[in-house]
């Protein structure tokens, strides 16, 4: 009798693991699909968000897809005075790379890409962080730089060469005002 | 066959797969070695702890809160965002990492390290990429296992960590179908010719285009069919041994070691128990004759 009753319960107890187990892959297919336009579809989104973003699993498997890169993308900035001359100039992340393991400038890479995304991310992180690591500046001016890469021809016929950031393109984003001793906050 | 014993033969292989894996040894393998390369790669952050994390870094909460949707993501560093609390939490987080490999009361571990993980993912996502990603699928599946290894739950966590690496390899796959220079052979030459990417000047290879179409197309097609052929029993061992190849290679030529190091991690979990058990054997007699060596060698040297 008691053997019976273990028995169905290591069976419910399978049932229900197993529910669970459908439930969990399922989100683990639908959740790399985050750019649904159907109402409906988006409905259903912002629901599985619920499970996913808490646990951080919303993401978009697309490693070097659908093409490797991107390009190499940094924020290139001024910092100026007063009288609005140029105090030092600068990129984000800087293109030094002399860390002896490359997994400190890697992240430096990937913040330089998230800032480099829009005008509004690039300012929004950039300027506070540069005003407050440079406290004689009074004003910053950024702009987002996307380099090209050489095809393999090109470099095989010698017309361009690997990192020669011909074609790059400068986007200038902005010319702000550090804010005042005071206004800045954590 | 009537549907009945159609649906009984279909949840005994349900079972069998999900609950009667043989999950002993890859789970406490996979679960102190993977550990061990998170301890490393996490380590590596203690420098710069501040610059991402701390409210007088390069992204206080109140410039996160404007550039990121943070809805419904929690974490433990949004309450306690003092810089005290996040070097404390780092060093609980690499402490739990640490208590893994050690095996010691591995699940709590597992659930403290999953939890700090994402309260870090989560206060700064813009540095977070790849290793950072699967990492924190890999770690919850952790949370599931025990120190035994034996139970119905390790057996549905050597699984769920099987499916997570087939999901990763399929969807990338598919997603560089989309991508021209993927059918055109050239994809390879433009990461190796990216100087934010490239470990060393590729110029040389730029006179070898067939040697970069057959890598892309190669590297293409075995990760569009990876979740497919890992499941023949023939042709597991051929996948793995490619799968490390190129992750080696990858990470020789492109600098984000760890992500390929993770990725061969992630394959212990598909190797036999038994293979499994002569692969930790080899390694324990290659480390054991190296420490026998050393003493008699100290012996001759003394005499």
């Amino acid at each position: 009798m008691a053997g019976g009753s273990w028995h169905n319960l290591r069976v419910m107890l399978r049932k229900g693991l197993s529910l669970l187990i459908v439930l969990h892959c399922a989100v683990l297919l639908v959740a790399p699909y985050r750019t649904a336009h159907d109402p409906t579809a988006r409905d259903a989104r912002d629901w599985l968000e619920r499970y996913t973003r808490p646990l951080s699993f919303g993401v978009q498997w697309s490693f070097f897809a659908p093409e490797p890169g991107p390009p190499p993308v940094y924020v290139e900035w001024e910092l100026l005075d007063r009288e609005q001359k140029s105090l030092e100039r600068g990129t984000w992340p800087e293109t030094w790379d002399g860390f002896a393991i490359r997994e400190r400038q890697n992240k430096r890479t990937q913040a330089g890409r998230f800032v480099s995304q829009n005008d509004l991310q690039a300012e929004a992180v950039l300027l506070p962080f540069l005003c407050k690591t440079h406290p004689g500046a009074h004003a910053v001016k950024l702009w987002r730089v996307q380099e090209t890469l050489p095809r393999m021809e090109e470099v095989r016929s010698g017309q361009r060469k690997i990192g020669d950031r011909v074609g790059a393109d400068h986007h200038y984003v902005s010319h702000s005002f550090c804010p005042e001793p005071g206004e800045q906050n954590g | 066959m009537t549907l009945s014993r159609w649906i009984k033969g279909v949840w005994s292989g349900w079972e069998r797969f999900w609950f009667e894996a043989e999950s002993e040894l890859p789970v406490r393998v996979f679960r102190r070695v993977f550990a061990g390369l998170l301890l490393c790669f996490y380590a590596l952050r203690t420098p710069d702890l501040m610059l991402f994390y701390s409210k007088n870094g390069i992204l206080p909460l109140s410039v996160m809160e404007t550039v990121m949707d943070m809805r419904w993501r929690f974490s433990l560093l949004r309450l306690f965002s003092g810089d005290l609390a996040v070097w404390g939490l780092h060093f609980l987080f690499l402490g739990a990492l640490m208590a893994l490999i050690l095996d010691w009361r591995p699940r709590a571990s597992a659930i403290v390290a999953f939890v700090l993980h994402v309260s870090f993912l989560h206060r700064n996502y813009m540095i977070a990429y790849g290793m950072d990603l699967i990492s924190t699928f890999l770690l919850f599946n952790l949370c599931l296992t025990s120190k035994s290894g034996k139970t119905i739950l390790d057996s549905v966590a050597l699984r769920l960590c099987q499916f997570q690496v087939c999901v990763i390899y399929g969807y990338s796959g598919l997603e560089k179908l989309r991508g021209t220079s993927w059918w055109s052979g050239e994809a390879l030459w433009f990461a190796l010719a990216n100087p934010q990417l490239a470990r060393f000047d590729f110029t040389w290879l730029a006179d070898y285009p067939g040697l970069i179409a057959f890598a892309t197309w190669s590297s293409l097609l075995w990760e569009v069919y990876f979740p497919v052929l890992i499941w023949v029993p023939r042709l597991r061992y051929p996948v793995l041994v490619f799968g490390v190849l190129l992750h080696l290679g990858i990470a020789l030529t492109i600098n984000i070691p760890f992500f390929g190091l993770l990725m061969i991690v992630s394959y212990l979990t598909f190797v036999r128990p038994s293979e499994l058990e002569r692969l930790c054997l080899m390694f324990r007699q290659s480390v054991f004759k190296k420490s026998q060596v050393q003493p008699s060698g100290a012996d001759q040297f003394s005499v």
